[in-house]
């Protein structure tokens, strides 16, 4: 049975609402959390990283949500903080690793196939080798656009981009991913 | 979820081999991930949130600690004293026997060796004064001086160049002078009238007689009478009729056995304007 979730509009009340601030806060969390931590994961590749970086961000919801101005999404402010913990996330990796993760076999990578039931002749496998050869913005908006089939206008919002650079981003993020796979 | 048409259209238009890929997941989470996450956020932030109006009462919680510490340290120092007096005054350390007795012995032969071990140069030189002096300086040296020190009255000074206060003064005390040979030649019951005479005598004197009387004193007399009936006021007045950026400086005296002589013959000249 699918799970029936509040409108934002009504969680975003109860959340400044002393008495159910707590259980709208759960309400928020589930709602999103797949969403959200589907685009973390794919973006850090290890379940407990992106369990942290998930965690990291709700909380920073938890605090910043009293302050939250209701005239965008709570679901694009959502991606945005959990974008940011991504980024801030694999910034912090790279300066620990003293690693490029842009180079083809970069941490991220190897991280990838160390996964339990890692396939490389698998083309699903594949793509995500591909998606580590990418830079970070490149990433973001092909999963953005791929897997969270996210319209180009709330992007915008979420990565604070020209939806013209976003199109742009995406269609080099596609051709190098099919270059990627029909070479590898 | 169907794929959005829109989206799967621009995808066939960039890449149809992405376009017509299922789209795998090809990460798995633990089993009920998700039907616990919130439950561990919410857990988290519990951790991180601090307890309801702790901030007011944070100050109290502070101050209280701080005089705890005030306390316990109270305490410490009070229970020193107790503490000390439990321990005998018995010194733990031994030193070798007549050790004190004979330390100075022991650094002076440090110290001489140290200075061996300096300079041997040092060492052969014999502390001499390699400076000479005439024979018989410091012998004849006092003597000197008190000769040309009484020299200097009937030498140097003339009344008329000094001013009329300090002209009545020194004459005052050398008319005593005069007063004091005859006090001496005649009678001493008659002294004091002789003397107030005398002062007014010298008073009255024109300079020419004055210098002329105080010429045939005897030094010997002059000695004597500064000596017995002179003040500090007198000396002082006397003093101060030579002008002290004159007077040769202390070290002069020690480089230049001149410098005494040279100062005395100088005072004359002085005066006399």
């Amino acid at each position: 049975m699918a799970t029936t979730h509040l409108d934002d509009k009504e969680l975003l009340y109860q959340f400044k609402q002393q008495a159910t601030k707590e259980k709208a806060f759960t309400g928020i969390i589930k709602k999103y959390q797949e969403k959200l931590y589907w685009h973390i994961r794919r973006m850090v590749v290890v379940h407990e990283d992106a369990d942290d970086v998930l965690q990291n961000m709700f909380i920073k919801v938890w605090k910043g949500l009293e302050n939250f101005r209701e005239d965008s999404q709570l679901y694009t402010w959502l991606y945005r903080i959990a974008t940011n913990e991504c980024l801030t996330f694999i910034e912090q990796l790279k300066k620990r690793s003293s690693i490029s993760l842009s180079e083809e076999e970069n941490g991220l990578s190897n991280k990838l196939k160390s996964e339990t039931n890692y396939d490389g002749n698998k083309i699903e496998w594949k793509l995500q080798l591909a998606m580590q050869t990418l830079p970070e913005k490149q990433k973001l908006v092909f999963n953005l656009r791929y897997y969270d089939e996210m319209p180009y206008q709330e992007m915008s919002k979420v990565l604070d981009t020209s939806e013209g650079a976003l199109k742009a981003s995406y269609h080099h993020a596609v051709k190098k991913i099919e270059d990627y796979i029909l070479n590898s | 979820m169907e794929p959005n048409k829109f989206i799967q259209t621009e995808l066939t238009s960039i890449s149809p081999l992405l376009a017509t890929m299922l789209k795998v997941n090809v990460f798995t989470v633990p089993a009920n991930y998700f039907e616990s996450i919130e439950i561990t956020i919410l857990n988290k932030l519990n951790d991180a949130q601090v307890p309801q109006g702790y901030f007011n009462n944070v100050s109290t919680h502070i101050i209280a600690k701080i005089k705890n510490m005030e306390q316990l340290h109270t305490t410490e120092v009070e229970a020193m004293p107790a503490l000390l007096e439990a321990v005998q005054h018995i010194n733990v350390f031994k030193v070798p026997a007549n050790y004190f007795d004979e330390f100075y012995i022991a650094v002076e032969q440090k110290i001489n060796k140290n200075i061996d071990g300096i300079s041997n140069v040092l060492k052969e030189i014999n502390k001499k004064n390699t400076l000479s002096i005439p024979a018989d300086y410091f012998e004849n040296l006092s003597k000197k001086i008190i000769t040309k020190a009484t020299i200097l009255p009937a030498k140097v000074i003339k009344i008329n160049a000094l001013k009329i206060w300090h002209k009545c003064a020194i004459a005052a005390i050398f008319t005593g002078i005069i007063t004091f040979g005859i006090v001496k030649i005649n009678n001493n019951n008659k002294q004091q009238i002789i003397l107030e005479a005398s002062i007014e005598t010298g008073k009255n004197m024109d300079d020419k007689k004055f210098n002329e009387t105080l010429n045939n004193l005897s030094e010997e007399d002059i000695a004597q009478y500064l000596a017995k009936t002179s003040t500090d006021a007198d000396v002082a007045s006397i003093s101060t009729s030579i002008e002290e950026n004159t007077v040769p400086a202390k070290d002069d005296y020690l480089q230049d056995e001149k410098t005494l002589e040279n100062f005395l013959n100088d005072i004359e000249p002085i005066h006399s304007n």
